[in-house]
């Protein structure tokens, strides 16, 4: 093929790539962008077919929000996916380290033990817990409610944070220990700061999970403690009830809005996470 | 890191900023006074609909009067089921009032979560005969004499059909051409046969129209759909002694009957939820259509319907060869019951008895959306000079409550029966069993569950 | 010199028995009573009203019909969802391969799906999208003259909403990680094949997916943990229907417990998931560990 033929060839190709990501990227964004304007209709505009770009926008769905509560639940699920979180990093990092630096009989047991849990189905956890905790009287409590998503993050955090330890080499430990540090201070002032940023990267996927949770919120969450996402779901539409549009536009932005703004602010770390969850 | 730490401080500060963002439209709130005697609050759990909306204007009235605070917490009609089926297990006294539907009645009476409030009736000033008796009769388990919620919502099905088509004197030559005798025009005396019924179908089934369509989605309307065409055919699901009995001849042909009418439906009222035929209906898509009463009254309100003026109403159709004396229909709505494990009973049913036995609010609410449930507001002016059309409506629609309306089973196990039902429904319709051999699987399957829920009781 | 530390199980004890103790109680407690419960026959209203049960609850299942088209609907689900994803996601994955600008803007944007809760996505596709008649979707369709299935409502549409709304939420996932692989993949061979006049399919088939092999592996058993366990998406959008068309086990187990209330027929259910999902993982996973841990 002659030099300029092909030069054309790949200058098409490469415009034919281009407008294929395009496509891709839209396609992966319009359901939000979508609902997005959504929030903003009235709900004469609202559903209508065929659908109306340029409309008239209106907080009136925001304002239906937020006479349900909303408040209730946002606090809800933040200190909930906070809380959790903050607990499974003060256990699940020291966790790690132990399991990174320590050459324990059974190591690998507990390895594939902490594997096994992030690999279950809720639903064998959910229903249980039901029993012992109306039992225990801690339905609908935060507490209850808290720890219950620790299982959500601990596993993940464990597995990764030993990832990330176990590329500090050995050598920085050994020079520490030369100096006559402590274990605990290896721990605390060497090794862990080393890590920051892989920590960083699964707080931000731990936090992300736990503010999607649905199943156990749905469950456990009694009526104190109910997330967003249960909130949501109250407003399908069933047996003599009508889909509420708006309102279900508008939720949907309000629980979506923070994750996805972190996404963006913290992407690179994100796409970290999400890439070194598959490492092994 | 320090860069990463920061970014993800920024970030907590914007979540929190975003729960602002809804508080930009939130409206203010006006201040309550409060009773100083009463500092209580009550959870009511409801259907989110008109029905509930409405409500809500009331209560800062009720706290002022009472100082109770009445909190209105909407779902749908899943997410309320298992929310409250959750909560009565766990004790948690989360609702001290919950929407009782006759579908989960069964199983709130038999395992004690709801009161019975026929004791109210000296103490609490409840005027029992001031209501409806179907709107009493919703909220009975069996046939028992007690009364396990509080009057709410009672309706049933009313057939609706496009008058302007049935009176056109084209469409009527071309029916007698085409069936051999007259259009029916339905009275009460003279309902339309179910013979007479699927002929109209038929007729109206053509170009962009079908002749009837009905939602029969999920367990809900599945079962909705299907039980009353079995009564109406002269079968049950169950006799007195608890015997399934639903694979007889009879209920066969109830299930053929259904199985063509299918055929001059739209093809999606397999997925056509609440409310979902209206529109249709509106869009003159369908020849006739069935409504529970808000939908009736609706279907003629210029405000909301393009057809308003051309909606005829009539009693479901009849089954000559059943033995009974009209069609059958589903009483539906529901009750609002109070929660045993309820730490405020008392106010509860304060909150009750004065928002819905008080003829005036009642009247207000029914104008603004709600339901009429006490016998004074179907004589109230207002209600004709509102809707003036409900003068042709209101006969019908007593006649249908009283003598066509019918209470679904209430035992504990009843959502079972639905479940399995509206899956052997939607199995005939798709095809993929006859209807002789979905009745004849469902029976097995019915009585199994009918037999475990015995043993539970102990009977 | 390799540093070697023979730490005492006391010493190290501190670090990692809290978290044992913790995953203990929320994980591992709830599934041995999961076990137990299964072995009896109780109500989810009237939990003291039991009766041993032993393995009638097990045999029920595999004679219920119900249960066995769950599983064939979740195998069914997951089959299609992971191939769908992984092959999508490779593709896209050499399509973002080439650098050019704006690419680290695409791929934020593209981490979007993934980080939307499943259930907010399920609800947007089942409630603006997929609604037959006003969804954007069908309307689309209708501009060229294609009338739009009812998505949630019929069979077999209802579990192919459910499969695409899983595809569109999941593939990001599966290109990040392998555009991530792709980008740290030693040129060499790939330039040997190009001199060698290998076309580029030819390079990828050959070249490429093999030396991928661990992390494709890897990304593959991932996805179909996360996809067999799969609760929200179903839940929200058909509630398992129509007619228990698209009943995953999760919401099988859901379903049962709070509509029949058989509780420990429930939880029989759900112990036969772990058991499958656990038995399926090691298979896999054990063979690689001892394999890594000779390399060690």
């Amino acid at each position: 093929m002659s030099k300029v033929r092909r030069l054309t060839k790949v200058r098409t190709l490469e415009i034919l790539r281009l407008i294929m990501i395009v496509v891709v990227v839209f396609v992966a964004l319009f359901p939000i962008i979508w609902v997005l304007l959504a929030s903003f209709k009235s709900p004469g505009d609202l559903m209508r077919v065929p659908p109306v770009v340029f409309f008239q926008p209106t907080l009136s769905n925001y304002s239906d929000v937020a006479s349900e509560n909303f408040l209730f639940y946002f606090k809800n699920s933040l200190i909930v996916a906070i809380s959790s979180v903050a607990l499974s990093i003060m256990v699940g990092v020291p966790a790690a380290f132990g399991l990174s630096r320590f050459s324990i009989k059974g190591k690998e047991g507990i390895m594939l033990f902490v594997l096994s849990v992030r690999f279950m189905p809720y639903i064998i956890f959910a229903l249980p817990l039901f029993f012992i905790m109306s039992r225990l009287g801690v339905i609908g409590t935060y507490g209850g409610l808290i720890f219950v998503y620790i299982i959500i993050s601990l596993p993940l955090i464990i597995w990764l944070m030993k990832a990330f330890f176990d590329s500090v080499p050995y050598s920085v430990d050994e020079a520490a220990a030369l100096d006559g540090a402590s274990q605990f201070r290896i721990f605390w002032q060497i090794v862990l700061p080393c890590s920051l940023p892989g920590l960083a990267t699964v707080t931000i996927l731990s936090l992300i999970f736990a503010w999607n949770e649905y199943l156990f919120a749905l469950i456990l969450s009694g009526r104190d403690a109910q997330t967003l996402t249960v909130g949501l779901t109250r407003f399908l539409g069933g047996m003599e009830t009508a889909v509420r549009w708006g309102m279900l536009s508008a939720w949907s932005i309000t629980i979506i809005t923070p994750v996805v703004l972190m996404a963006l602010l913290v992407n690179r770390q994100l796409r970290k996470g999400f890439t070194g969850m598959v490492e092994d | 890191m320090k860069k990463t730490l920061s970014k993800i401080l920024m970030l907590v500060l914007i979540m929190s900023m975003v729960g602002v963002f809804p508080l930009i439209g939130c409206k203010a709130e006006a201040a309550s006074a409060e009773k100083p005697f009463e500092g209580v609050e009550i959870y009511v759990g409801c259907l989110a609909r008109t029905l509930s909306d409405e409500l809500k204007p009331f209560l800062a009235d009720f706290e002022a009067e009472t100082g109770i605070k009445v909190n209105i917490e909407q779902h749908a009609y899943d997410s309320l089921r298992d929310k409250m089926m959750l909560e009565f297990a766990a004790g948690s006294g989360y609702f001290d009032i919950i929407y009782l539907s006759p579908g989960y009645l069964g199983e709130l009476v038999e395992n004690d979560y709801i009161m019975d409030i026929s004791g109210y009736m000296e103490t609490l000033g409840f005027q029992r005969d001031d209501f409806l008796l179907a709107a009493i009769e919703i909220s009975r388990y069996g046939v028992g004499e007690e009364i396990w919620g509080f009057p709410y919502l009672a309706d049933t099905t009313v057939l609706l059909y496009r008058k302007d088509l049935f009176e056109d004197p084209d469409n009527q030559a071309d029916f007698e051409n085409q069936f051999g005798y007259e259009l029916p025009i339905p009275t009460l005396d003279k309902p339309f046969t179910t013979k007479q019924f699927l002929d109209l179908a038929k007729f109206f089934t053509r170009g962009d129209m079908y002749g009837f369509g009905y939602p029969q989605t999920g367990v809900a309307y599945g079962n909705l759909y299907i039980l009353p065409w079995i009564w109406t055919f002269g079968e049950e699901y169950f006799d007195e002694n608890y015997q399934v009995t639903i694979n007889s001849p009879k209920g066969i042909a109830a299930i053929e009957y259904a199985r063509e009418l299918q055929n001059y439906q739209p093809p999606g009222v397999l997925g056509w939820d609440y409310g979902e035929h209206m529109p249709y209906f509106y869009e003159g898509k369908l020849a006739m259509t069935a409504g529970w009463f808000h939908l009736g009254v609706e279907a003629n309100n210029p405000e909301i319907s393009a057809i308003a003026g051309n909606v005829g109403y009539a009693t479901v159709p009849w089954h000559p060869e059943s033995g009974l004396e009209t069609g059958k229909a589903v009483l539906g709505g529901g009750s609002l019951a109070i929660t045993k494990d309820s730490k405020n009973p008392e106010a509860a049913f304060t909150y009750l008895n004065w928002m819905f036995g008080n003829k005036e609010r009642a009247l207000e609410w029914y104008l603004n959306g709600g339901s009429a449930t006490l016998r004074a507001i179907y004589e109230a002016p207002e209600v004709y000079e509102k809707f003036p059309w409900s003068k042709e409506f209101f006969p019908i629609a007593n006649y249908s409550l009283e003598h066509i309306a019918k209470q679904r089973p209430t035992i504990g196990v009843s959502h079972s029966l639905f479940e399995v039902m509206s899956g052997a429904w939607h199995s005939v319709s798709m095809d993929r069993e006859s209807p002789e051999e979905a009745l004849n699987r469902v029976s097995t399957e019915m009585q199994t569950i009918i037999d475990g829920w015995k043993k539970d009781l102990g009977m | 010199m390799r540093f070697s530390r023979k730490i005492e199980w006391q010493k190290a004890s501190i670090y990692i028995v809290p978290s044992l103790i913790i995953l203990f109680i929320i994980a591992i407690y709830p599934m041995l009573y999961a076990i137990w419960t299964g072995f009896w026959d109780s109500h989810l209203h009237r939990p003291e009203v039991r009766s041993f049960a032993g393995l009638e609850n097990y045999i029920k299942l595999f004679l219920d019909h119900r249960f066995l088209s769950s599983l064939g609907i979740t195998f069914l689900f997951t089959l299609i969802s992971v191939a769908s994803t992984m092959i999508l996601g490779f593709l896209l994955a050499l399509l973002f391969e080439k650098p050019f600008k704006g690419k680290n803007t695409a791929l934020a944007l593209l981490t979007i799906p993934m980080v939307m809760a499943p259930v907010v996505s399920a609800l947007i596709w089942k409630v603006f999208l997929l609604e037959p008649d006003v969804g954007i979707v069908n309307w689309f369709l209708s501009l060229f003259g294609i009338r739009g299935p009812y998505w949630i409502s019929t069979t077999p549409w209802a579990l192919i909403s459910v499969i695409i709304v899983n595809i569109w939420f999941m593939t990001p996932f599966v290109m990040l990680i392998m555009e991530a692989a792709l980008s740290v993949l030693s040129k060499e061979p790939i330039e040997a094949a190009m001199i060698d006049g290998a076309g580029y399919w030819k390079r990828v088939w050959y070249i490429i997916i093999p030396s991928l092999k661990g992390k494709i592996l890897f990304t593959l058993i991932f996805r179909i943990t996360i996809d067999y366990r799969m609760f929200d998406i179903v839940y929200t959008m058909t509630r398992g229907g129509p007619a228990f068309d698209t009943e995953m086990l999760s919401v099988w187990v859901y379903s049962v417990a709070l509509r029949t209330f058989q509780m420990g027929y429930a939880n029989a259910g759900a112990v036969v998931m772990m058991i499958i999902i656990g038995v399926t993982c090691l298979l896999i996973i054990l063979p690689i560990i001892r394999k890594k841990g000779e390399l060690a």
